[in-house]
């Protein structure tokens, strides 16, 4: 029966070998996809064999000599094979380069670190590992910790890296599950002194391996639901970036570079200018045109880009003389001090003026205008006037384009509509598959770009400035914002549906600069907007042939200012958008959260209707409260022991026990039963008294217990020193404090 | 802590000069005694019985009368009989061995119904009817009554309604062996049965059976009796319950016993204690716990640890 247990034993300790053995190797499999390790396998036959080693108990020198045969072996196999294996030269050879290695070491130039000093270190590491493996499976009997961390590195290389824990994780489960189980077996049997029997076996491994497969087989199967939480590594990233200041969670506003957008934004309302105009309209400053598929770049239309604009003439290198359009003029006031100046869009600029500049350049890449001093240095406006016109797009014009009967002078030359229709290859197949699908069965441009734009109205889409993260490294920030997130502001909003017109051979381009503003106040018979920080933006332009360029807004609580003419079968023939125009103010809310609050202030049904708005508005918030909240209901339970005994002394302490006896002895037997020492509710209080009296080495509770007994058995209390009683009850509660 | 009772404790040292270890028996019987009760004792000859009672009747100075039942022995042969006095021209009573104060009622289940109900009759009643006249029987007066469990062959076991009047029933079972020894060195003198004086007299008796009745048993303790009794009436293995007369048989044993152990009120200790001894022999087993190879002892004694022992006062008496 003896050797019977003991093979047993013995068993199990290989079968817990085993199971630290495959958690070892949990760690090691990643290395050759993530790293450039090569021939896992070596290293996995090491740790094995180590491990079996340990297990077989071999005197320490010849489990030494074991190992140091094995790894030179290895390295001379890798890196010393032109030299014989039992030979002195290249060990020599070896230990040299080893000692080199060892001062590169200290001088922390790793990289230069050669690859069998590499090996050498890792077949070190290994056998630390399997010594603490070794340690933690016959010494401790525990192996939690190093489970947990295994748990924590896949689940780390899983969400940061390439590699796919799908079927890791569920391995470890079951292996660490299994290794828990059991050590505490093993544990119980040596703490509480059990003799190994078979039976015991089997009623505590049957259970185990059962609860292991159950919970494995449900937990696989059981439906699972998506993350709730959009991917953190690239607002991880993103926070990583603002701590080491690369990054910015940026406030809004007018920047000049683009290159890289996402992320999230404060807003910030520094009034930039003060328009006087007659209408509405947004300011256009720039627009860009070569997609990097992380941001926006400028790429050359024209080799001689810059254009002088000429003074006090006419400008009708923006005036389209086909349009339809009205006429303006607009006094702008600038707070914040820029060299470039913002103008209407859609643009039809026709004179531009101020004291402070002699002349304004135009970029034709950027169709951006600076200001310049006399002395051709650029110069800050603080006031200047424009005139401009306002075209009225017709529909029926623009629904033309394409067609090749259409004949008309304003149309891309072939290296603008390359620039235009450009992509990067990042842009994955799934965004161009998604733009078909959009405009499916639309059969011009510009109801194409309507269907884009219209697409952005969905529910999916949502509007937030703040949790928007940058895409990830081999992420499109388009293809992020289109499938992953679908919560943006402006920037993704229009780089989408730029990305999306190009895919489908639309040329357009991504234009920037202010939306409309607020208007302030009327004055000489024009209104005063005004514009600040937070009314940057960016929009869509898109190329119509006989049009020329025509802004659309895709970004979600935006409208678009420009005017569309459709045909004459439409009720209104005008405006198709206008009275959309009223209705949604063009203040970028979240969507959500303005229509969250609709029905809770018309509604009558009151305050439950609205409490249930607000828990479902903030479900997430309100589940961490609660569950603070109880966790830490929970923790002062469980440390009641601590504290109890203390308030219930202070309650009692200057009370003459006589009369409070009868409450005092019973919050003693809670609490002596809180302590750890149970009562059955068949034992009688003497016995109990005996008891416990017999655990604190004490005569205090029989001595109580008699007084108790005459007051409730007898009805009458004893004749006795009650402060004595009190003292006896005051040390007994003392030692019920945890 | 524990305290005695000076006078009880006499009557006990007394018995323990004779009797070797077995003070729970002698407990017992005093208890009995003193509730004025009877007692059952169950056991195979030779243990001390007659030993034990007659130690007990030594001891209260009572007199002592013995009853050996056989198959053929008649009521008049228990209660006693009237014969005619040629002489006087009358009849004249004969009293039986039941008038005596301390009885020994040897092997009780060898005889015939009839003669038994003599018996019982005077245990409970404590009076005898013999040809028409009522006769009362002397205080105190105290039956102990032996069963043999080994041999049933021609026995009349006593029907439950009999058992019911016996106040406790309880084993004498064999000394250890050191004890035994010593029995063995005691016996190879004069029987100290013999040499045995009374240490209290018949009235101190009387006495401390009223102080019994004076002994507090306060509601939590009455509240507490009446739920065992009324646990064995539902317990799943017992086909028939303790009775109300159980109760009080347990109520008045607790007063005596907790008397015996100086005290003025009784403890759910004593009752804890008790219980068995009262009970077991007032319940009616199902077929399946004797299959189960549980004793009526074992199931009051689970019933007793599963009852919730009173530790607050009741609140209606507050």
């Amino acid at each position: 029966m003896r050797g019977d247990s003991a093979n047993q034993s013995k068993f199990g300790y290989l079968l817990l070998y085993f199971l630290g053995f495959l958690l070892l190797w949990e760690w090691v499999k990643p290395l050759g996809e993530l790293t450039d390790t090569g021939n896992l396998a070596i290293f996995v036959a090491f740790m094995g064999m180590a491990l079996l080693l340990k297990y077989i108990n071999l005197s320490r020198i010849l489990r030494f000599s074991i190992i140091t045969l094995y790894i030179l072996t290895i390295i001379h196999h890798f890196y010393y094979k032109n030299h014989v294996l039992i030979g002195l030269v290249w060990i020599i050879a070896f230990i040299k380069n080893a000692a080199a290695n060892i001062d590169l070491l200290l001088t922390s130039r790793w990289f230069e670190i050669s690859n069998d000093f590499k090996t050498l270190l890792f077949f070190l590491l290994l056998c630390l590992m399997t010594y603490l493996i070794s340690y933690w499976v016959v010494v401790r009997k525990k192996m939690l910790l190093f489970f947990l961390v295994s748990v924590v590195y896949v689940t780390v290389l899983d969400t940061f890296t390439v590699y796919h824990a799908d079927s890791a994780i569920i391995r470890l489960i079951v292996n660490g599950f299994a290794i828990l189980g059991i050590q505490t077996y093993y544990r119980t049997i040596e703490t509480e002194k059990i003799t190994y029997s078979s039976l015991a076996i089997t009623r505590w491994m049957l259970p185990l391996g059962l609860l292991i497969a159950c919970s494995v087989c449900l937990g696989f199967s059981g439906p699972k639901q998506d993350p709730i939480w959009p991917d953190p590594v690239p607002f991880i990233k993103s926070y990583s970036d603002i701590v080491s200041g690369q990054g910015t969670v940026s406030t809004v506003g007018y920047g000049e570079n683009d290159d890289k957008l996402g992320g999230a934004f404060e807003s910030d309302s520094t009034v930039v200018f003060q328009a006087k105009a007659s209408v509405r309209h947004y300011w256009k400053v720039e627009n860009k045109n070569f997609y990097t598929g992380k941001g926006w770049e400028v790429a050359n239309v024209a080799s001689d880009s810059i254009i002088r604009l000429p003074e006090n003439e006419k400008l009708y290198f923006f005036s389209l003389p086909d349009k339809k359009k009205s006429e303006f003029k607009a006094t702008v006031t600038v707070d914040r001090k820029y060299k470039h100046i913002p103008y209407p869009e859609p643009m039809g600029l026709t004179k531009v003026k101020a004291g402070e500049a002699s002349y304004f350049d135009f970029d034709v890449n950027k169709e951006k205008i600076l200001s310049y001093g006399e002395d051709q240095s650029s110069v800050q406006l603080s006031e200047y006037s424009i005139e401009y016109e306002q075209p009225r797009y017709d529909v029926n014009l623009l629904r033309k384009t394409g067609n090749p009967d259409f004949r008309t002078g304003i149309r891309l030359s072939p290296q603008e509509l390359d620039l235009y229709t450009q992509l990067p290859t990042t842009v994955p197949q799934r965004v161009k598959d998604l733009a078909g699908e959009i405009t499916v069965n639309k059969n011009n441009s510009f109801d194409q770009a309507k269907a884009i734009e219209d697409y952005f109205d969905g529910e999916d889409f949502v509007y937030d400035q703040r949790n928007v993260p940058f895409p990830a490294e081999n992420q499109d920030y388009v293809d992020q914002f289109l499938f992953d997130t679908k919560v943006g502001y402006c920037d993704n909003y229009s780089t989408s549906m730029v990305v999306l017109l190009r895919s489908l051979g639309i040329p357009s381009r991504w234009a920037k600069g202010y939306s409309d503003g607020e208007f302030i106040r009327s004055e000489d018979n024009q209104n005063i907007y005004e514009i600040t920080n937070n009314n940057a933006h960016s929009w869509v332009e898109v190329f119509f042939e006989g049009t020329g360029w025509v802004p659309f807004e895709p970004t979600k609580g935006f409208t678009n200012s420009a005017r569309f003419q459709y045909p004459a079968s439409g009720a209104s023939s005008v405006q198709a958008s206008a009275p959309q125009t009223e209705q949604k103010k063009a203040t970028p809310v979240k969507p959500d959260q303005e229509t969250a609050k609709k029905p809770a202030s018309s509604s009558d049904t009151g305050l439950v209707e609205n409490l249930k708005e607000v828990w479902e508005n903030n479900k997430a918030w309100a589940f961490g409260i609660l569950l603070i909240l109880s966790l830490a209901v929970w923790g002062i339970y469980r440390s009641r022991g601590k504290w109890m005994p203390k308030i219930w002394l202070r309650i009692y302490k200057n009370k003459t026990p006589e009369t409070y006896f009868l409450k005092t002895y019973p919050i003693l037997l809670s609490e002596l039963d809180r302590y750890g020492l149970k009562r059955p509710e068949g034992q009688t209080l003497r016995e109990y008294a005996g008891y416990v009296d017999s655990f604190f080495y004490t005569m205090d509770m029989i001595r109580l217990t008699g007084v108790y007994e005459h007051m409730i058995y007898k009805g009458e209390s004893k004749d006795t020193d009650w402060k004595e009683v009190h003292q006896m009850w005051e040390r007994l509660m003392n030692k019920t404090i945890a | 802590m524990e305290q005695k009772h000076p006078k009880i404790e006499r009557i006990l040292d007394n018995i323990a000069k004779v009797m070797i270890g077995k003070r729970h028996v002698a407990e017992l019987s005093v208890v009995a005694l003193l509730a004025d009760g009877h007692v059952l004792l169950e056991d195979v000859p030779g243990v001390g019985k007659t030993m034990m009672v007659r130690a007990l009747a030594k001891s209260i100075g009572a007199s002592f009368r013995r009853i050996q039942f056989t198959p053929d022995l008649l009521p008049s042969d228990v209660t006693g009989v009237s014969i005619y006095n040629a002489k006087e021209q009358e009849f004249v009573f004969r009293p039986g061995p039941i008038m005596g104060n301390i009885i020994l009622a040897d092997e009780i289940n060898r005889t015939s119904p009839k003669t038994q109900s003599a018996l019982l009759e005077g245990m409970e009643e404590a009076s005898v009817t013999i040809d028409g006249v009522t006769r009362l029987l002397e205080k105190p007066f105290f039956v102990m009554a032996t069963q043999n469990p080994v041999e049933y062959e021609g026995t009349y076991p006593l029907p439950e309604a009999q058992l019911d009047r016996f106040l406790l029933k309880m084993k004498m079972g064999y000394p250890d062996a050191s004890e035994e020894m010593e029995v063995l060195e005691r016996a190879q003198y004069i029987p100290p049965i013999v040499e045995l004086e009374s240490v209290i007299s018949l009235e101190e008796l009387r006495l401390l059976q009223e102080e019994v009745k004076e002994v507090h048993v306060d509601g939590t303790i009455k509240r507490y009796i009446v739920e065992l009794a009324s646990r064995t009436r539902e317990h799943k293995h017992i086909f028939l319950g303790a009775s109300p007369r159980g109760s009080i048989a347990l109520m008045k044993a607790g007063q005596a016993y907790a008397l015996l152990k100086g005290r003025d009120f009784v403890l759910p200790d004593d009752i804890q204690y008790l219980a068995p001894y009262i009970f077991a022999h007032r319940i009616i087993l199902k077929p399946e716990a004797k299959y189960e190879g549980l004793s009526a002892e074992d199931i009051v004694e689970i019933i007793v640890t599963k009852t919730p022992v009173p530790v607050q006062r009741l609140v209606n008496q507050e």
